[in-house]
C-alpha cells in the first residue's frame, strides 16, 4: 500500500510536468501557468486562497508541527 | 470590487465566484482541527470569513497595489533563503521569517494586481475587449487553452488533495498504518531535517511565493 501511494504522489508529479512542458506545445492547446494564474489571481477570492495556502506550506514544512502522530499507539 | 459592483444581482454573482473559494478555506480549517492544530485551523477559519465578508460587500474595496520591482523581490526572497536554510527548523527565527513573509504576501494579495502591460493579451476571462475578426477568435482560443489548463492542474491539485487526505486519515489510526499510508508530510519531514533539502524546499517555496505575488491581471475582481 505504501509503493502504491508513494507511486499515486509521483503520478501527480509527472501529470504536473506533463501539463507545464504540454503548455509549450500549441498543438496541445494548453495555456501556460504563468496565462493561467495571470486568469485565476485576477479575483482576490482564489488570490487570497492560493497564497495563504502557499504560505501555509512553508510554515507547516519550516515552523509548526510537519508529522502528526499517530492517534493509537502500535 | 472596484466600482463595478453595482445591484443584488452583481453581489450575487460576486458570491457565487467566491464560495468555492470560502469552501476550500473551510475544508482546511475542519482538516486542521482534526489534526489538532487550532493556530493552523484560525489562519483557514479567519480566511474564510474575511472572504465571505468581502463578498457580502461589508469590507472596504482596497485599491490597486503598487507595482513591486521584481528584483527586488528576488533579493528579499534570496535573503529569507539563506535565513530559513541557516536557522534552527521549527525555531523561533525562522517562525518570524515565515510568519513576515505570510503577512507580506497575504497583504500584497488583498489589493488588485497592476493591469498588464498594453501588449500581449490583457483581458482574461469575460473582458469588453472582444473586437471581433481575427482579434476574437483569438482571445476565444486564449481562454480555451486557460480553461483546459485550469482543469488539468484542477485534477491535479484535486487527487494529490485526496490521497493526501486519505492517507492522512489512515495514517493517523496506528503507527504502522503510518507507515503504509504516507503523507507527503511524512515523506518530505527527513530530508527537510538537512540542509541541502531545507534549501531545495526553501528556494522552491520562495520562488512560487514571488510567481504569486506577481501575476495577476485585473480585469475584473471580487
Amino acid at each position: 500500500m505504501r509503493d502504491l501511494t508513494i507511486g499515486i504522489y509521483l503520478l501527480c508529479l509527472a501529470a504536473a510536468l506533463v501539463l507545464a512542458v504540454g503548455a509549450h506545445r500549441p498543438r496541445w492547446r494548453i495555456g501556460k501557468v504563468t496565462e493561467m494564474l495571470d486568469a485565476v489571481l485576477a479575483e482576490r477570492a482564489p488570490r487570497i486562497v492560493i497564497v495563504l495556502f502557499w504560505w501555509w506550506l512553508g510554515w507547516h514544512f519550516l515552523v509548526g508541527q510537519t508529522v502528526d502522530p499517530p492517534l493509537l499507539g502500535g | 470590487m472596484v466600482g463595478a459592483v453595482s445591484g443584488s444581482g452583481s453581489r450575487g454573482r460576486v458570491w457565487l465566484r467566491s464560495a468555492p473559494w470560502i469552501f476550500i478555506l473551510l475544508a482546511i480549517c475542519v482538516v486542521q482541527i482534526v489534526r489538532a492544530q487550532p493556530l493552523d485551523a484560525v489562519i483557514f477559519g479567519v480566511g474564510a470569513v474575511v472572504l465571505g465578508l468581502d463578498a457580502a460587500g461589508a469590507l472596504p474595496a482596497g485599491g490597486v497595489r503598487p507595482s513591486i520591482p521584481l528584483t527586488a523581490l528576488i533579493v528579499v526572497a534570496a535573503a529569507l533563503a539563506i535565513i530559513l536554510v541557516v536557522a534552527p527548523r521549527h525555531g523561533v527565527v525562522v517562525a518570524v521569517a515565515v510568519g513576515a513573509v505570510g503577512i507580506a504576501a497575504v497583504g500584497i494579495a488583498w489589493f488588485l494586481p497592476p493591469r498588464a502591460a498594453a501588449s500581449g493579451g490583457s483581458g482574461d476571462s469575460g473582458g469588453s475587449g472582444s473586437s471581433g475578426g481575427s482579434g476574437g477568435e483569438e482571445a476565444a482560443e486564449r481562454r480555451t487553452r486557460i480553461r483546459r489548463a485550469a482543469v488539468g492542474w484542477a485534477c491535479v491539485a484535486l487527487v494529490m488533495c485526496l490521497v493526501e487526505l486519505w492517507s492522512f486519515l489512515w495514517g493517523r489510526t496506528t503507527g504502522d498504518a503510518q507507515g503504509e499510508h504516507p503523507a507527503i508530510s511524512e515523506l518530505l519531514d527527513p530530508a527537510l531535517d538537512g540542509p541541502i533539502g531545507r534549501a531545495v524546499f526553501a528556494l522552491a517555496w520562495l520562488a512560487l511565493g514571488v510567481l504569486l505575488v506577481t501575476r495577476g491581471r485585473r480585469s475584473h475582481d471580487a
